[in-house]
């Protein structure tokens, strides 16, 4: 990852990978183990992970992330990289992409019906999504969903699942030490590891699924599982909250949204546990059978 | 004067024609010049106006077409601003002349097509400032900078009043009412700039003469605060204006109008960039009069040193020691011509201690 790089072909969109940083290269290879690599060709986004190019790099231990040469970050310390750099590529595509709505969402899909599940951090998102890619589900985004105007697809990003504090211990226990980055601890979100995402779903990253559900999920340690049938405004209102882009698209992002919550069913679930959360998930994938 | 090799960029803007002989690994350069250099958007329409659009591989194109959207949301949200600003200004009875990125929209110029819109910029006279901040303050727009020595800063020594921002919609409008501070080394007439202004079709503001446009824009990029966070983009929009012909006549008029304002320093300049970087064909008088004016000497050379790098179209946002020892060159230069030594010292040494001792003079009382 030491001179030009490495272009990374996820989902539909394509990045060059840049770090003078040995331990980013090596977490680059294992995390993004399955996805296509070339060397050179057309790359949507060209970024870099390295230290400061101020004086600073003499003093602190720190990172940056850069995209065509501008830090668009707060420098952070250096074992942070890692992360920097997963959170640095959300910010290319959001920042960019204007002709999909982009959503703060993860997405997942199991015969041809997939999920959106939009929601703030620490809302047990991705452990939810981990555990479920773990189950046999297609992992289609972690964080970001891209819809098409008429709402009627959705496309993701198949990228590495960002796991914090507790979760990671969960998921480790389901799903072994192999797909995981060292952990890195002390971050603004506590602690933080990448789990690798399942060859079967890099493999489709590039097939667009059909909304079928949105659900914001709520964890609380130990509370009761339940799920509540959100209206078709309610659930707008929400998914607003989550759409980085609606106004810079005006009346296409507006209508997207409009559509994608006329076509699904859309609900708030709670629960204690990650089996909880998977068997809420499994449920309303059930229902929509019938 | 010297040529440079052409960035790619600079190529295709100049003659579209040639994209269908670009590669994959040169649309690479092409996407993240143009994105960099915030071109994306006038290359978008460019080629799309050229009827070039399909020749373009699927992965670049996907770049220029979410430049043609957000140039869309752009022009639409501007087309809003200036509707509330005539609301605004509607009643007063006072020329009110758009500047920069909003005349050359309202005027319908190929610079203006798939730009990235900022601030809003207004020309007033001077007696009618008073009225027109009043007027904006009715409609929403309040005072961005709140601190007594700011006040105090724009109002005597500069062009424009402190920046004003719309309560609601957050845009921001500078209101003028010269084009060069009254401190400045340049001084100009604002009141030739007005009256040769021209009206605009259908709507209530005006721009400036073709001729004073190309002057402003010359001497904004040339002689303001020196940063040039855009420099190339800039260049691009002088080259726009000059035309792809060696218009005789319009440059003779723009000659004339530099003697007559006293903005024959940026002309110079503005010249010999577009010739040296952007090519621009020129009549051979004109050439021959900006190479025998350019300043000379050491200062000379250090300054088309330090602006032939603040102009070039760049790969990437990464300045190199030599180019940040240029910029900060730029910036000393820009503020030198901005007001005499011993004020700009005042104002410094002013701005320095404010921030060292910020609770001295109250200044973050009531925030």
């Amino acid at each position: 990852m030491i001179g030009s790089g490495v272009v990374i072909r996820i989902g539909a969109l394509s990045f060059r990978l840049r770090s003078g940083l040995g331990f980013v290269a090596d977490g680059v290879h294992h995390l993004y183990h399955h996805h296509p690599m070339s060397q050179d060709g057309f790359a949507d986004f060209s970024v870099e992970v390295g230290p400061p190019r101020s004086l600073r790099r003499w003093f602190g231990r720190q990172a940056c992330f850069r995209h065509d040469g501008a830090s668009t970050f707060l420098p952070l310390p250096r074992d942070q990289a890692l992360p920097l750099l997963e959170w640095g590529l959300n910010w290319c595509v959001y920042e960019h992409v204007q002709d999909r709505l982009v959503l703060h969402a993860a997405v997942v899909e199991k015969e041809e019906r997939a999920l959106i599940i939009p929601a703030p951090p620490g809302s047990g998102k991705s452990t939810l999504v981990a555990g479920l890619s773990c189950a046999g589900w297609r992992l289609l985004s972690d964080e970001l969903a891209l819809l098409t105007w008429t709402g009627g697809q959705v496309e993701g990003l198949c990228r590495p699942i960002s796991l914090k504090n507790a979760s990671i211990g969960v998921l480790r226990g389901i799903a072994g030490e192999e797909p995981f980055s060292p952990t890195v601890t002390d971050t603004l979100k506590g602690d933080v590891a990448l789990m690798r995402p399942p060859r079967a779903s890099v493999e489709r990253a590039e097939e667009p699924a059909r909304p079928f559900a949105v659900v914001f999920p709520s964890f609380s340690f130990g509370t009761a599982p339940s799920m509540m049938e959100l209206g078709p405004a309610m659930a707008f209102g929400k998914l607003l909250e989550n759409a980085f882009n609606v106004s810079a698209l005006r009346e296409k992002g507006f209508s997207a949204l409009g559509n994608l919550v006329d076509h699904c069913c859309c609900y708030c679930i709670e629960y204690g546990s990650l089996a909880d959360g998977m068997a809420l998930v499994q449920d309303i994938h059930r229902a929509g059978r019938v | 004067m010297g040529h440079e090799r052409e960035p790619l960029l600079v190529a295709m803007l100049k003659d579209p024609v040639r994209v269908g002989e670009l590669e994959l690994s040169q649309w690479d350069t092409v996407i993240r010049q143009a994105r960099v250099n915030r071109l994306l958007g006038t290359l978008a329409h460019f080629l799309s106006e050229e009827g070039l659009w399909l020749q373009i591989p699927c992965a670049p194109r996907r770049h220029l077409d979410w430049a043609l959207r957000i140039t869309q949301t752009h022009r639409a949200e501007l087309e809003w601003e200036l509707f509330s600003i005539a609301e605004a200004l509607g009643s007063l009875d006072t020329p009110v002349v758009l500047l920069k990125g909003a005349a050359y929209h309202a005027a319908g110029m190929k610079a203006s097509i798939g730009r990235l819109f900022g601030d809003v910029d207004l020309l007033v006279e001077r007696r009618a400032l008073g009225a027109v901040e009043a007027a904006l303050m009715q409609h929403g727009w309040v005072n961005t900078h709140h601190d007594p020595y700011d006040q105090r800063y724009y109002r005597q020594w500069m062009h424009e009043l402190p920046p004003m921002q719309h309560i609601r919609r957050g845009t921001i409008l500078d209101v003028h009412h010269s084009i060069v501070p009254p401190t400045a080394r340049l001084k100009v007439d604002p009141g030739q700039l007005i009256s040769a202004s021209v009206a605009v079709n259908d709507c209530p503001f005006r721009v400036l003469a073709p001729e004073d446009m190309f002057l402003h824009s010359a001497t904004h990029l040339f002689f303001s605060e020196g940063e040039m966070p855009h420099g190339s983009r800039d260049l691009v929009d002088l080259y726009l204006m000059a035309g792809t012909k060696a218009d005789e006549a319009f440059w003779r008029r723009v000659q004339a109008r530099a003697t007559a304002l006293g903005l024959e320093e940026p002309l110079v300049l503005a010249v010999y960039f577009l010739d040296r970087l952007m090519g621009v064909a020129l009549p051979r008088e004109i050439r021959a009069w900006a190479v025998g004016t350019l300043p000379g000497g050491v200062r000379g050379w250090m300054l088309r040193g330090a602006l032939d790098s603040a102009l070039r179209v760049r790969d990437s946002h990464h300045r190199t020691m030599a180019d940040s020892l240029k910029k900060g060159y730029l910036i000393v230069r820009g503020h030198r011509e901005k007001m005499p030594f011993p004020l700009l010292v005042r104002h410094l040494g002013r701005k320095a201690w404010y921030g060292i001792f910020p609770e001295k003079y109250g200044r973050d009382a009531g925030r």
